[in-house]
């Protein structure tokens, strides 16, 4: 099967990352930050050795800022629960997640969406720079859509926010460990990451890091510490780790950050490339939909999105699939991206190359698509 | 040598503040302690030396100090 589903998350996993969650499982199999024991006291230094490497993956200011959720989903709603109240102002973008927009929500925000221009930055920086009021709490946007892989100009925004005194946190989902991202250079408050997905690591971990204060906690429970008090201990990270860690996976991710230092530095370029490839194909036949004017370097992650014309989107993934190629079709849990590229009714079906993508399988995936009947 | 234990908020805090100690030339290692003044458990480093010069480095540091005792 060739693997095009990997902003969903990376299909296949380095030999490295495997590696280190067995190894975990086989050596680190205790319960970090709990007991005393030299077993606990080794898998908590495992722990510490992985924020202490992610802190310096992003630029964090240090481990303690690194926290570890069960998803990046879970830590932007921690985020954006534990830092807004009922009503307080907040400016996101027009291609966000349902994983930013539902939670906004349910606090009952005063959301104000700032319009993603496809061709020119400076324009989406005014834009949110229009939506920035005296009121404005904070500004929590996406680094690149899931959708159309337009990527925001997450410095400029940054530059502002800190300009205003306004909080500014990042779902960079999409990006983080493909693209280079530091919270210091970008004046980045909260940066919420899936390190299953740019990170090669196992699903069922999220990484938030938090150089602001959060706030209040959405989960309560077991830290590990301060255990007589009922209240939530303070300090991060373990005020909002609760529970055990996901131990094998944080392994996994340390292995991933390896991994993509180690081998995918180059992986933006290369997956790039042929992301250009399928456009500039994909533009040359009559029957296919691009939603994006072009696709550039440094402004689109290597993620397309495309139809074909008068048939569903699922319909063309279905056929890609009895084809042996794994494409996503709908709308990405994303309807806001969808109803700004005018595909809400239709969804579209999305292409995303990993480090493992070759030259060969994206020649195979046009070849399909010209033929198809 | 006299030693001291310094109790820490965390593990993560414990373990931030060995390595900073351990990299102004102090030994120092983690222990549990299972019963931090009357609050449960927490962790705590294990040092001698100038205790005062350890105490003032973690404070650089912003790491929250609970307690200072002898070991």
């Amino acid at each position: 099967m060739i693997n095009f589903d990997n902003a969903a998350t990376t299909g296949r996993k380095p030999e490295m990352v495997m590696n280190a969650v067995y190894n975990a499982m086989r050596r680190l199999s205790a319960n970090p930050g709990r007991g005393g024991h030299r077993l606990s006291l080794d898998t908590a230094k495992a722990v510490y050795s992985t924020r202490e490497k992610i802190a310096d993956f992003f630029g964090a200011s240090g481990p303690d800022r690194v926290v570890f959720t069960s998803n990046c989903t879970t830590a932007i709603n921690y985020v954006l629960k534990g830092f807004l109240n009922h009503g307080d102002r907040v400016t996101t973008s027009d291609l966000e997640h349902n994983a930013v927009m539902r939670p906004l929500k349910k606090i009952g925000a005063k959301v104000s969406i700032a319009t993603v221009d496809f061709t020119n930055d400076d324009k989406t920086v005014e834009s949110f720079e229009k939506l920035m009021y005296e009121d404005t709490k904070m500004v929590f946007c996406t680094a690149a859509s899931n959708v159309c892989g337009k990527m925001l100009p997450i410095k400029k925004i940054g530059g502002l926010c800190k300009k205003r005194g306004i909080a500014f946190g990042v779902d960079a989902a999409q990006m983080a460990g493909v693209a280079p991202l530091d919270m210091k250079d970008m004046n980045i408050d909260f940066l919420c990451i899936a390190p299953h997905k740019g990170l090669y690591a196992p699903m069922g971990l999220g990484v938030l890091i938090a150089e602001k204060e959060i706030g209040d906690t959405i989960i309560e429970g077991g830290t590990g510490t301060n255990s007589l008090s009922l209240y939530q201990p303070q300090d991060l990270p373990e005020r909002y780790e609760s529970g055990t860690l996901n131990v094998p996976a944080i392994m996994g991710t340390s292995a991933g950050i390896d991994f993509v230092k180690r081998y995918a530095k180059d992986a933006y370029n290369e997956e790039f490339k042929l992301i250009k490839r399928l456009y500039e194909e994909l533009e040359k036949m009559s029957d296919i939909i691009l939603y994006i004017p072009y696709v550039k370097e440094g402004m689109y992650m290597p993620v397309l999105s495309f139809n074909i014309a008068g048939i569903p989107s699922e319909q063309t993934a279905l056929y890609l699939d009895r084809k042996g190629v794994a494409a996503r079709a709908g709308l990405h849990c994303a309807p806001y991206a969808h109803r700004r590229l005018g595909t809400i009714d239709t969804g579209t079906v999305r292409i995303a190359p990993s480090y493992f993508s070759t030259s060969a399988e994206i020649d195979y995936l046009i070849k399909i698509l010209k033929v198809y009947k | 040598m006299r030693e001291y234990m310094i109790t820490l908020p965390s593990v993560t805090y414990a373990l931030k503040g060995r390595d900073i100690l351990r990299r102004l030339g102090f030994k120092a290692r983690i222990e549990r302690k299972s019963r931090q003044s009357g609050t449960g458990c927490g962790y705590g480093i294990v040092t001698e030396g100038d205790i005062y010069k350890a105490e003032q480095a973690l404070k650089n540091a912003s790491i929250k100090i609970l307690e200072i005792a002898d070991y």
